[in-house]
């Protein structure tokens, strides 16, 4: 199941919308933000690099971080705001501050290099002022991706 | 969702694959790369359609590097689209696998 709301005014669009904890809800989130960047006329690239930190976000927390057979697991919000999108990435997981991941060395072997930790490089690779914090039951994950 | 095809070209299996790479789909994309390199001495994945390209669909790439090098085989990587292609330079692979602009057959 997928609750969104998408409000429109002059100077402000967002859209909320909920996941549950399985990973077929990958295509949902996909034709969400798809939805989210038409209308801010932010197709191609920045589209794709949102697409990718959510999903990065959404698959640690299904696999790793408690959130797998959990329905409304994730709370995604999206607002575009003059030269930026901000998200607000919400779970139900275990507590995790994804800030504290080490980077991954990428100049490591091709043995060493299957181990984690690329999901969230790649999330700190594209958006900017991540913060983090724990409310009650959720995680709370704060970004922005400049446009 | 993602479908691969395979023909054999000039001594290389063509793996050609359709679709995202993301969490849902890596471990079938992992299977049909690691069965390539299974059954050639040569795969070559042309990536020419694949749309996106996750963290989980990089590790299934590199998960069949990983077998191709443990049983000698050459595996290469081809034809990455604008997008997915920054996907491989932000996780530095391009440093260790064989990627190339066109398919080398």
């Amino acid at each position: 199941m997928l609750r969104v709301r998408l409000c429109h005014n002059r100077h402000l669009s967002q859209l909320s919308f909920t996941l549950n904890g399985d990973l077929a809800e990958l295509a949902h989130m996909m034709t969400e933000v798809e939805r989210f960047c038409a209308a801010q006329g932010l197709m191609g690239d920045p589209q794709f690099q949102l697409t990718l930190a959510i999903d990065e976000l959404f698959t640690n927390a299904v696999r790793h971080g408690g959130c797998k057979g959990v329905a409304a697991a994730v709370e995604i919000r999206l607002d575009a705001a003059d030269g930026a999108v901000r998200v607000e990435f919400r779970d139900r997981g275990t507590p995790f501050d994804p800030l504290t991941v080490p980077p991954p060395d990428l100049k490591a072997p091709l043995e060493e290099r299957a181990k984690g930790g690329l999901g969230v490089h790649f999330v700190r690779q594209i958006m900017q002022n991540l913060q983090y914090d724990r409310c009650g039951e959720w995680n709370r994950l704060t970004m922005e991706l400049p446009t | 969702m993602i479908q691969a095809t395979q023909e054999i070209r000039s001594g290389w299996c063509v793996v050609g694959v359709t679709g995202r790479a993301d969490g849902e789909c890596a471990d079938a994309l992992e299977a049909v790369l690691r069965a390539a390199v299974e059954a050639n001495a040569k795969v070559a994945a042309d990536f020419s359609a694949l749309d996106y390209i996750s963290s989980a669909g990089i590790r299934a790439v590199l998960q069949a590097a990983r077998a191709a090098e443990g049983s000698r085989r050459e595996f290469a990587v081809c034809s990455l689209s604008p997008p997915v292609k920054k996907v491989f330079d932000m996780s530095g692979l391009h440093h260790i696998l064989r990627i190339h602009g066109e398919l080398p057959c």
